[in-house]
């Protein structure tokens, strides 16, 4: 039986597409212009774009979220809006120096990643109260698959908490010239990828739990990808990182189309 | 039934704001610069988690909210009070702060009534959780449909 969002949950994904929608579309088609519109000055249009990605994937999975109206669908996905908050508020932490401190873009920037983690908690419990727990319907993922996604997800987690805590040193291998702040934003993106498999540990196993999950990875993959391609600044393939990015956002939206195909007519 | 389950989602809202503002009252106390620096060019505030502007008056305000958080989300009514007057007292202070920052041109941090130090960041906190705690308090009990 499908469980409908409540009014307040839907009310905060209008909220949250209200912000990553300009985020998304400032970031990575105008990266050039982030000494006048962003919270800090990203050098490298590169970078900018690298963090747009993630905003604009994410517009995909906030709007799927809305049409389908599914807490099934949407109940996993809120450990990782928490998770993607605090990177980004630790990393704000770590660089507030670097941020201009009344920017509309920092203000909003700050309510984002502080709200999350107030807000998501407390709805989730409203939620339940008002609708109930969502059910374990629909079909199963295969035990491969869900070894696929359990390890890619303890491997995305390790890798996110070595890129945050050694950022200023990973920077110099980067492909291109990126500050460390740029560079912790966007391990963001990976913890959320890895939210998105460590969750298959739970014992809910049916496929409506990971599909959103994994339509935001695939989606800021394809949008990484899309990035990497068309970007101005030089990218340095022959560093010791240059092979990897595309690897990764590779992988990101490989999983995300072998899944749908999978699962797209069970 | 643990008491968690037994409450319901204003009381579970009033005691995560109340443990977050415990949690940053006491880290507040801490002296050590790797977790709150200090910043002699503005007020001379330190930083608690090099974020928002604190001193010894924050810190203990910080912790007065925790504290009386944490009792209030043991009785429904209580956390609903709590809610609307902790929430129109976040607010205000989030006004007060932002209208001193804007007739003092937005400086890096401030000092309001002479004693409180805040800056952006702090603001936007008292407006997040001074929302939530309003929001807290004029909802109306939820029942399952």
């Amino acid at each position: 039986m499908r469980r409908p969002l409540i009014l307040e949950f839907r009310l905060l994904f209008y909220a949250i597409l209200g912000v990553i929608v300009p985020f998304g579309v400032l970031l990575y088609f105008f990266p050039v212009g982030t000494d006048f519109y962003w919270a800090w000055s990203i050098p490298e249009p590169r970078s900018a774009m690298l963090i747009g990605a993630a905003y604009l994937g994410a517009i995909s999975y906030y709007l799927a979220a809305l049409i389908q109206d599914d807490w099934q669908q949407v109940d996993n996905g809120l450990g990782g809006l928490i998770l993607f908050s605090l990177v980004l508020l630790a990393a704000t932490m770590a660089h507030w120096d670097a941020f201009r401190p009344y920017h509309p873009i920092t203000l909003v920037w700050l309510a984002f990643y502080y709200g999350g983690p107030f807000l998501a908690p407390v709805l989730y419990r409203l939620q339940i109260e008002r609708i109930g727990p969502a059910t374990d319907e629909g079909i199963s993922l295969a035990p491969g698959v869900r070894a696929w996604l359990i390890g890619r997800g303890v491997f995305y987690a390790v890798l996110a908490l070595v890129g945050f805590s050694f950022a200023d040193s990973i920077a110099t291998e980067w492909p291109w010239a990126i500050q460390p702040l740029e560079l912790r934003v966007f391990i963001g993106q990976i913890a959320i990828v890895s939210w998105g498999g460590l969750i298959a540990i739970r014992s809910r196993r049916a496929w409506p739990w990971h599909r959103l999950g994994v339509l935001l990875g695939g989606a800021i993959g394809g949008f990484q990808l899309t990035g990497l391609l068309i970007s101005s600044t030089p990218y340095q393939g022959s560093s010791r990182l240059g092979a990897v990015l595309p690897l990764m956002f590779g992988e990101w939206l490989a999983v995300a189309i072998v899944l749908f195909v999978l699962y797209r007519r069970r | 039934m643990t008491e968690m389950q037994k409450s319901n989602f204003v009381q579970y809202g009033v005691r995560l704001v109340g443990l977050v503002y415990l949690g940053l009252g006491v880290l507040g106390f801490l002296p050590f610069d790797f977790l709150n620096p200090h910043h002699p060019e503005g007020v001379g505030a330190r930083y608690l988690l090099n974020l928002v502007a604190v001193n010894a008056l924050h810190n203990a305000i910080h912790l007065a909210i925790g504290v009386s958080g944490l009792w209030a989300a043991q009785r429904p009514n209580r956390a609903r009070l709590w809610g609307r007057v902790t929430g129109i007292v976040l607010l205000l202070l989030f006004s007060a702060g932002l209208g001193q920052a804007a007739v003092e041109d937005f400086p890096k941090d401030q000092l309001l009534l002479r004693f409180l130090p805040l800056n952006s960041p702090g603001h936007i906190l008292h407006l997040i959780t001074g929302g939530l705690a309003l929001y807290l308090g004029l909802a109306s009990p939820s029942s399952r449909t």
